[in-house]
């Protein structure tokens, strides 16, 4: 119940409250069990060949910013900020990671947006429901997270700022779902999720860093 | 059976309180602030226009209040400091000095739809004279929902992003600019 509790404070998706709604009706322990969470696999990591690093790497300012459907996401901001914090680190792309501003006025904002797609929640909502009231032993449902990551980094006041955008999904599945999922399965939503900012990051910071219009 | 099991976790969900979370700064108005180059500025008092406005808003069993030891006032008087600690514009001793009195603070729903709306009288003064003071006001709209667990998070999210919204567009107008350089 746990990870219930941590994933719907986090993420807050509708779909997912609904099945953590379905779970709280139900007395049965291995029903919370059933639920597992996939990243897409369409995304992967940046792999050594596609490596781009600065060769004096500057300090930056993070800008961080967990969106839903576009409106600022407070709470879900507060989580996952420090995870950018430390993935923007182990890029290697930049000397000092800060919220503060630096000397050189370099910035590097990052829009995290979950988007909703109606036709896929009213859809999942009703795969919910029935899967949810019946403990997850009849029927089930996947559900996907969609995530547009829009990164620009001004590497200095004034200057124009190089914009990148990175697509990820996160993939829920509850219940008795018979589906291939094309994604790597993580035991814990935080977990699924820490690799999902992971990789969108290492991938949008690579796109910025390979721009001709990247400090050299 | 169905229905009642619904019906039950509806309002099971729906009790509780939360309060509103600080928000993050924006790139565009930390852009505007720099390349502008706006001069630093003190935070001055903020305060609510009548207990109304200060106090907690109720959708359905919920509650969103301000954050502990804080009015919705001093919440955007926060949400403020944030935007001008991140452009590097804040500093204490300026004479320059950003003000607000928060007019309005709403956040509604009806099942079906929702809308919440923030207004604030914010002005500018420089060693203790008036310089600058104009009315802000920011609204949204959004498709609420049957469950009201769902139906509390969305309207607290939705009214939590009009003081960055509230924030943003003063900091990016022209005229607020125009006042804070001269």
């Amino acid at each position: 119940m746990a990870h219930w509790n941590r994933f719907i404070g986090r993420h807050r998706t509708k779909l997912l409250r609904l099945v953590a709604l379905a779970v709280m009706l139900s007395t049965l322990p291995q029903a919370a069990q059933a639920m597992k969470f996939y990243v897409a696999n369409a995304l992967g990591e940046v792999k050594p060949e596609e490596k781009v690093t600065p060769a004096k790497p500057q300090p930056v300012q993070v800008i961080f910013e967990f969106q839903r459907d576009g409106k600022p996401n407070a709470k879900a901001t507060k989580v996952v900020t420090p995870w950018a914090m430390e993935d923007l680190k182990g890029t290697g792309a930049f000397s000092e990671v800060t919220d503060a501003p630096t000397a050189n006025g370099a910035i590097i904002s990052i829009k995290f947006n979950n988007l909703v797609i109606k036709e896929e929640l009213d859809k999942a909502k009703k795969q919910a429901f029935g899967a949810g009231l019946g403990f997850g032993l009849f029927g089930g449902v996947l559900a996907v997270d969609h995530y547009l990551v829009s990164i620009d980094y001004v590497p200095a006041t004034g200057a124009a700022p190089i914009h990148t955008e990175v697509k990820h999904e996160l993939y829920s599945k509850y219940g008795k779902k018979d589906v291939e999922v094309p994604g790597t399965e993580y035991k814990t939503a935080d977990e699924a999720v820490k690799v999902l900012v992971r990789q969108a990051l290492a991938r949008g910071v690579n796109n910025i860093v390979a721009d001709p219009a990247f400090p050299r | 059976m169905r229905a009642g099991l619904t019906a039950l976790a509806v309002f099971a969900l729906t009790a509780c309180a939360m309060p509103v979370a600080d928000l993050p700064p924006s790139l565009e108005t930390v852009r505007v602030l720099r390349n502008q180059d706006v001069p630093p500025m003190a935070l001055g008092p903020f305060t609510a226009a009548s207990k109304e406005v200060g106090r907690s808003i109720a959708i359905r069993l919920g509650v969103l209040k301000p954050p502990k030891g804080r009015n919705f006032a001093e919440f955007l008087r926060a949400t403020f400091e944030t935007e001008l600690k991140a452009a590097g514009k804040l500093d204490p001793a300026s004479p320059l000095q950003l003000g607000g009195v928060l007019t309005e603070s709403r956040a509604s729903e009806d099942i079906k739809k929702g809308g919440g709306s923030l207004g604030a009288r914010i002005t500018l003064s420089r060693g203790g004279r008036p310089v600058f003071a104009k009315d802000y006001h920011v609204e949204t709209k959004w498709h609420s929902d049957f469950i009201g667990a769902i139906a509390i998070e969305e309207a607290y999210q939705q009214y939590n992003a009009l003081y960055a919204a509230l924030v943003r567009q003063v900091l990016s107008d022209p005229e607020f600019v125009t006042a804070a350089k001269q």
